[in-house]
């Protein structure tokens, strides 16, 4: 669509001037407004995940459950953890009492 | 509105506490056995359930038996430091070489036959079963090759 010579539009653009200048300070303006809108984002995160914990937890099963299951898997993990450090201890001493009545342990000839 | 982080953080919470508890009771033997004076002695009186008067036994058996085999480990470095000092003077094997060879297998048989009466000794201050399950041990850790610290760990799971 292209504009007429007695277009009314095409007077009306003709009177439209754009400011040569911006107003002061209106780059800083403009970043202060995002960094403003940005936290107002990040709380709105936090609070709906803090929203979804509350839903999750409304029913007493399900937080007892949650709090069951993580000492359930802590204890397990520290056992074998446990376990496996103590049979590597266990290791070591047979290690040692070998070597301390062995005087060719670990010799090459 | 904080129930349900105050959940999260309980529940952490409790299972680091449990991973701690589980943990630190699961090695508090090995860690008893480290503070120990002779913590060897006190593995070797866990893992072949010895009482108190057989482990003083053995621990005196010990303590008698280390001594030669220090003086043991002594002769049997000098050897073969002159053993390696003939090899590193020739590539062909001497006279010299040969006889030193008898040597060292000599002292080897008679350390051999040492560690072998001591492990008779501690094992016959041992409950029988024990005693014999000691003695095949020992004897695949000396006498039979010797076994690397990952196989002794194996092998010891086995024999339980």
């Amino acid at each position: 669509m292209s504009i007429q010579e007695n277009d009314p539009w095409r007077e009306r653009l003709g009177e439209w001037k754009i400011p040569q200048t911006l107003p002061p300070r209106f780059k800083e303006q403009v970043w202060r407004r995002i960094e403003q809108r940005e936290p107002a984002a990040r709380t709105g995160a936090w609070e709906s995940w803090q929203g979804w914990l509350e839903n999750i937890f409304a029913r007493k099963a399900v937080a007892l459950a949650y709090v069951t299951v993580l000492v359930a898997a802590g204890l397990t993990a520290g056992y074998a953890r446990g376990q496996t450090q103590e049979q590597r201890g266990n290791a070591q001493l047979a290690a040692r009492y070998v070597q301390s009545i062995d005087p060719y342990y670990g010799s090459q000839f | 509105m904080r129930r349900g982080l105050t959940i999260v953080c309980c529940g952490l919470a409790a299972a680091a506490l449990a991973y701690g508890a589980i943990y630190f009771s699961a090695t508090a033997g090995l860690r008893a056995e480290r503070r120990a004076d002779a913590p060897e002695l006190l593995w070797l009186k866990q893992e072949f359930k010895l009482g108190d008067a057989e482990f003083q036994r053995i621990s005196e058996l010990h303590a008698g038996y280390l001594p030669k085999c220090q003086e043991m480990c002594g002769r049997i470095a000098a050897r073969n430091e002159e053993l390696r000092e003939l090899l590193a003077r020739t590539n062909t094997v001497t006279p010299e070489i040969e006889r030193k060879l008898a040597e060292v297998a000599a002292l080897r048989a008679e350390c051999q036959r040492n560690m072998l009466e001591h492990f008779y000794a501690v094992s016959r201050a041992m409950p029988p079963e024990e005693g014999r399950r000691y003695l095949d041990w020992i004897q695949r850790q000396t006498v039979q090759g010797g076994q690397t610290s990952a196989a002794t760990d194996h092998e010891m799971h086995q024999m339980q």
